[in-house]
């Protein structure tokens, strides 16, 4: 009986030797690291968001349309958040876009395709400020830039 | 009896779907210090005194970022509430001889919302609590058996 017992707990040995033997010949392809990752996660979200919202603010040709959202903090927070939210959540990062669709947030601000250049410029300078690779900044004005329809002339 | 029961079962329902709606998804960026925006007018005779100012107040605690356009002569602040605009104004003039004001963006035209923004925020809270006091109170009141109440 006892001889019977020890078969399967042979064969299970042998088995875990081989995959562990399996293991060391190299590791398992990992899957691609996501834009977010590359990115640096949430917080380095955070920081450039912060450096575009700074650049915004200082760039007179339109910080005038964030008046109401400088004077009011919680206003600037609900942007700031709904920025890194977009951010994140287009780059494949584990946050939700909870504010409201591009169409509905600039109906009726006439914004026009030099105000919207602008932005994107001040976007680029905060980038480039943290030194992101071109790829990188090619991906992310990419997922944003098919949203300038949305923006501009409504 | 039933139609108290009826009413705190239809404030209870009502509330708390109105707060499962307005309800907002976790998302990462909740964790982080909320910042204000300040910019200031600080009238620099030369691009490159009002760049040094922005690098001086990008290493300083509770500012997140900072971004000084020589077009507009704006130096722009992303600060923590750890540090107010006051705070601010008071450094930078330490270091400019220049004078140094916070800028006031105008009005910007057309109607707005007359209930602040803050307050409508509030409202899914304020939903929860009311859903969970009228259920607590139906639950008191399933409870409670009826009969006379024992002073009469």
């Amino acid at each position: 009986m006892i001889k019977h017992t020890r078969i399967p707990a042979l064969l299970l040995f042998v088995a875990l030797f081989f995959a562990a033997c399996k293991d060391q010949d190299g590791p398992l392809p990992q899957p691609d690291p996501t834009l977010y990752e590359r990115l640096g996660g949430v917080d380095a979200i955070a920081l450039v968001v912060d450096k575009f919202l700074a650049n915004v603010v200082a760039d007179d040709a339109i910080n005038a349309r964030f008046a109401a959202t400088v004077a009011d903090p919680f206003r600037t927070q609900l942007l700031r958040n709904n920025l890194i939210d977009q951010i994140c959540a287009g780059t494949g990062g584990p946050c939700q876009y909870k504010g409201k669709t591009m169409l509905e947030a600039h109906t009726g601000m006439n914004i026009t395709d030099a105000e919207f250049n602008a932005l994107v410029g001040d976007l680029v300078a905060a980038l480039d400020f943290y030194n992101v690779p071109q790829q990188e900044q090619d991906e992310l004005l990419a997922i944003l830039g098919p949203m300038k329809s949305d923006i501009v002339g409504q | 009896m039933k139609k108290t029961r009826f009413i705190l079962s239809l404030i209870t329902m009502l509330c708390l779907a109105g707060w499962a709606w307005l309800r907002k998804p976790y998302s990462p960026s909740q964790e982080l210090e909320p910042i204000v925006l300040t910019a200031f007018d600080i009238h620099a005779d030369r691009p490159a005194g009002g760049y040094a100012l922005a690098e001086a107040a990008a290493g300083w605690r509770g500012v997140t970022a900072s971004s000084y356009n020589p077009a507009s002569g704006l130096l722009a602040l992303a600060h923590t509430s750890s540090v107010t605009p006051r705070d601010l104004t008071s450094r930078l003039k330490v270091l400019t001889p220049r004078p140094v004001s916070i800028k006031v963006f105008p009005e910007p035209a057309g109607t707005s919302c007359p209930v602040p923004a803050a307050a409508l925020a509030t409202l899914p809270g304020w939903l929860l609590g009311a859903g969970i006091f009228s259920a607590a109170s139906l639950a008191l009141l399933a409870l409670g058996r009826p009969g006379k109440p024992v002073w009469q």
